[in-house]
């Protein structure tokens, strides 16, 4: 393979993803879908006092996104919510290499604009809304 | 294969020189939309280097011969399809325009209570003008069902048909699936009801020669740019009678009589449906295509794609975790697989690294992956250029791209 998107800290996520599973009588709560190809993700949120205390997804998407989810949820947890609420793509250096994938910029950021929406009290959001 | 030449045709699509990531094209992406032969090319070329001008209505030289272009044609469309008379053949932006036309004309015949009767297995563009359609007017739409190969449940389709079933909507050939339709069974049963019945050709039209006297279907609709011709222009041929019967789709220039603030009487077919300046070079890239598409051994090319079918079929049954999604009896050259581990948009991204063009998702027939407890297939699908050579690239594509997600 010539230039690869599939870094090795993104495949080890998309493997073994961190946080997948659903939050009973969670805080927040919102889908995101990818109108490009129909994945989808399920985002569930804990904020106690301000803060982002718990995180988890359900995934029915690709490797980007499922990567992009783990390493988000590693990232939000235990930050205030005015932080998980602005954190962008280039948080992620993994992900440098999508510059050159531009058609699989959304799978990355789907997962950051459905915890926006959740924080946000949106149910749902879709790769046109980011 | 008789005379079939795959080489001398590979010769005629200049995108098939170009290097993709720096390997040779390997173009498998010919349900979304097929190459285009250098004639075709060059017949647009033509049309706006040596004869641009708008159509109809011109006195001057420059209109006259656009104008002959454009309706030579429709004619060359209407022997094509072997129409009755050019004017049943309407130049449409596309298959789905064309569909989205009978939906509003046709539609506005339609009543409370009545049905619209499609398939399990249509593309979006004929789910959602009857729709759109049903919610305005108070219709109900009602979708025969398929079975787990792929298949139309025919039993099922019967059953659905009902006097109040207004028109039969399908799909010929399916993208997704490559399933084809009984229609010629499906128009006849429709009719025994009463009903008219409108095939979406857009896959049919490159994989058999459609003759619509014989199909003795009411309507039909493609695109341009599936049958090696430009995008966004297509054809919705339509029974000169029921056309007649219909009123028009949009109004403006072209499709009038006579305009007064009292009242406007509108053209003769076919030009009542064809309103505003239309897609000249389009249209006459067309015509060019179904030029190219007549000097080639039919025969033999689609004994080619059986064989194409049945090789990368093969093939790709013996990868690891592989499944193919729709294996119906009668299929044309369309392969969805889905493959244990790695997603269709990861599969697609790897394997266009080593040159190879598949689409990946939905393929606008969200109701198919839900049948199928899926969200997204990888889909090759193949066309006359096509060799086993590129189906051997392929599965070598597939199976380096497993290597890293094992």
């Amino acid at each position: 393979m010539r230039k690869t998107l599939y870094h090795p800290e993104i495949i080890e996520h998309s493997k073994n993803p961190h946080h997948v599973g659903t939050i009973d009588h969670c805080t927040h709560s919102a889908e995101g879908y990818n109108q490009i190809c129909g994945d989808y993700i399920k985002v569930d949120l804990n904020v106690e006092d301000g803060t982002l205390v718990d995180f988890k997804f359900t995934p029915e998407c690709c490797a980007i996104t499922k990567a992009a989810a783990s390493m988000l949820g590693n990232k939000i947890i235990g930050k205030p919510i005015s932080e998980a609420k602005t954190i962008e793509l280039d948080a992620f250096s993994a992900f440098d290499v999508l510059k050159d994938f531009p058609a699989r910029i959304k799978c990355a950021t789907l997962p950051l604009a459905t915890v926006r929406a959740a924080l946000e009290n949106k149910k749902e959001t879709t790769t046109d809304d980011d | 294969m008789g005379n079939f030449n795959v080489e001398a045709i590979r010769t005629d699509f200049p995108n098939l020189n170009v290097p993709v990531h720096g390997k040779p094209l390997v173009y498998l992406d010919n349900g979304a939309t097929t190459l285009k032969p250098q004639s075709v090319i060059d017949a647009i070329n033509h049309h706006y280097t040596q004869e641009t001008s708008n159509v109809h209505r011109g006195v001057h030289t420059l209109s006259q011969l656009a104008t002959s272009a454009y309706e030579g044609a429709r004619v060359k469309v209407q022997k094509f399809l072997n129409a009755a008379s050019e004017r049943e053949i309407i130049f449409t932006k596309g298959t789905t325009d064309a569909i989205n036309l009978v939906a509003a004309s046709l539609g506005d015949t339609l009543t409370t209570g009545d049905e619209i009767l499609i398939t399990e297995m249509e593309h979006h563009s004929n789910i959602v003008p009857w729709q759109i359609l049903c919610k305005k007017k108070g219709c109900n739409l009602k979708v025969a069902p398929i079975n787990d190969q792929g298949e139309l449940i025919l039993d099922e389709f019967k059953k659905l048909l009902s006097p109040k079933t207004k028109i039969v909507a399908i799909v010929y050939m399916s993208n997704s699936l490559g399933t084809i339709n009984p229609v010629e069974e499906i128009i006849k049963l429709a009719h025994a009801n009463g009903t008219p019945v409108l095939l979406d050709a857009a896959q049919a039209v490159s994989h058999t020669h459609i003759d619509v006297k014989a199909l003795d279907c009411d309507l039909l609709a493609f695109s341009s740019h599936k049958l090696f011709g430009p995008t966004g222009c297509g054809v919705l041929y339509g029974k000169e009678s029921l056309l007649n019967d219909l009123s028009p789709y949009q109004g403006g220039g072209d499709m009038i009589e006579k305009v007064s603030f009292a009242g406007t009487t509108f053209n003769t077919l076919p030009y009542k449906f064809e309103a505003g300046t239309p897609n000249i070079a389009g249209v006459i890239g067309l015509g060019a295509a179904i030029d190219y598409i007549e000097k080639v051994d039919w025969e033999g090319m689609q004994q080619h794609k059986k064989e194409l079918l049945t090789y990368a079929t093969e093939q790709l049954e013996q990868i690891e975790g592989l499944r193919i999604i729709g294996t119906a009896v009668n299929k044309i050259a369309i392969l969805s697989f889905v493959i244990d581990n790695i997603h269709a948009h990861d599969l697609g991204t790897l394997i266009d690294q080593e040159g190879v063009a598949v689409r990946t998702g939905h393929h606008c027939t969200m109701p198919v992956m839900e049948h199928f407890g899926i969200t997204a297939t990888t889909r090759a699908s193949f066309s006359w250029y096509n060799t086993h050579e590129e189906i051997d690239i392929l599965v070598k594509a597939i199976k380096q791209a497993k290597e890293i997600f094992k």
